[in-house]
């Protein structure tokens, strides 16, 4: 025959239990998974901004410290066996100046969600070359070293940062 | 020579009736209820409306981003460029302006270079910044805008005087 007819279909029942299942179950993973996708692009994107920012304060910090290289001498260069101006400290502005608030009731300081600090401590020179060593060498008066720690929670871990640089007298 | 009542025919009308039978019998005449087509309607019209919603989502969200991509890096070049002017200067005053105000820097040859909110509104953002002149350093707040993304930060560049 040439045109053979096609059979009549005798399913007139729709969609089964199972099959409704497995569309509802595809179509609810789908969702999921782009919901998912999008919270997770942006947490990430806070996360950079917060790195970001986190930079920005830290950085602040060193800068505070190289502002009172210059203008605060007395103050950072202290004396051998004296405690240091400033431990796990913050600073504050008075006027047009920057001063170290030792305070614990107030540190480590709270900015912004960022909880950040910073230490003066003593730097050793090896007596015989100058260079700069960990151990062994003798108190440098003129040299110091700031450290500056930031810490903040960006949506998904607990970071934390850290710079350090050194203090010079220039003889003002 | 061919004997064209011997050759057969391709399309003889017995064909054509056929073929019409065919496409034209109806094979179920029952059709939708008024049921099913208002269920079909409602499921249609609540996963076209969740799929748009979804969607008009993702779309806002992709554009939160880059504009938050945007303030990024209009930060860090305004950050790099103040700190690179800043730390060359030997003399700095801050200038009142309306609104916020004008960092003015002497450069060692006397020559003066300023540095305001323009620096950072490229690339469509919108910026307020205040300088502050400390003892050895410029204390700096802006605030940048760009759609529905924005950021605010304060933070201190210190000069560098001695060469």
């Amino acid at each position: 025959m040439f045109f053979p007819r096609f059979k009549k279909s005798t399913n007139n029942n729709g969609f089964s239990i199972i099959e409704a299942l497995v569309g509802i179950t595809l179509a609810a993973l789908l969702l999921v998974a782009f919901t998912s996708l999008i919270t997770q692009t942006i947490k990430i994107n806070q996360a950079n901004m917060s790195k970001l920012k986190a930079t920005m304060y830290l950085q602040e910090l060193i800068e505070i410290a190289k502002d009172l290289e210059q203008s605060a001498t007395s103050t950072i260069f202290y004396n051998t066996g004296d405690p240091s101006p400033c431990t796990n400290c913050h600073p504050i502005v008075k006027g047009i100046a920057w001063e170290f608030d030792n305070d614990p009731l107030n540190n480590p300081e709270t900015i912004d969600g960022f909880t950040r600090s910073m230490t003066i401590s003593p730097v050793l020179r090896d007596w015989w070359s100058g260079n700069i060593v960990q151990t062994g060498g003798i108190d440098d008066p003129w040299t110091k070293m700031a450290t500056a720690t930031i810490s903040w929670y960006d949506g998904f871990k607990y970071n934390t940062s850290t710079l350090e640089t050194y203090l010079y007298y220039y003889g003002q | 020579m061919t004997d064209l009542n011997t050759t057969p025919q391709p399309w003889k009308p017995i064909y054509i009736i056929m073929v019409s039978r065919f496409f034209l019998k109806k094979k179920n005449e029952q059709g939708f209820t008024l049921m099913e087509t208002i269920v079909a309607l409602g499921i249609g019209l609540l996963a076209t409306t969740m799929i748009f919603y979804i969607f008009t989502l993702g779309l806002k969200n992709i554009r939160t981003i880059k504009n938050t991509e945007s303030l990024h890096s209009n930060a860090n070049f305004f950050l790099n460029t103040l700190t690179y002017w800043i730390k060359q200067g030997k003399n700095l005053e801050v200038l009142p302006a309306s609104p916020g105000n004008i960092l003015e820097i002497t450069l060692p040859d006397n020559s003066t270079t300023t540095i305001d909110k323009s620096l950072l509104e490229i690339n469509g953002v919108s910026a307020t910044t205040t300088f502050k002149k400390m003892e050895k350093s410029i204390q700096l707040n802006f605030i940048i805008q760009k759609g529905s993304a924005s950021t605010s930060a304060t933070t201190t560049i210190a000069q560098r005087t001695i060469q």
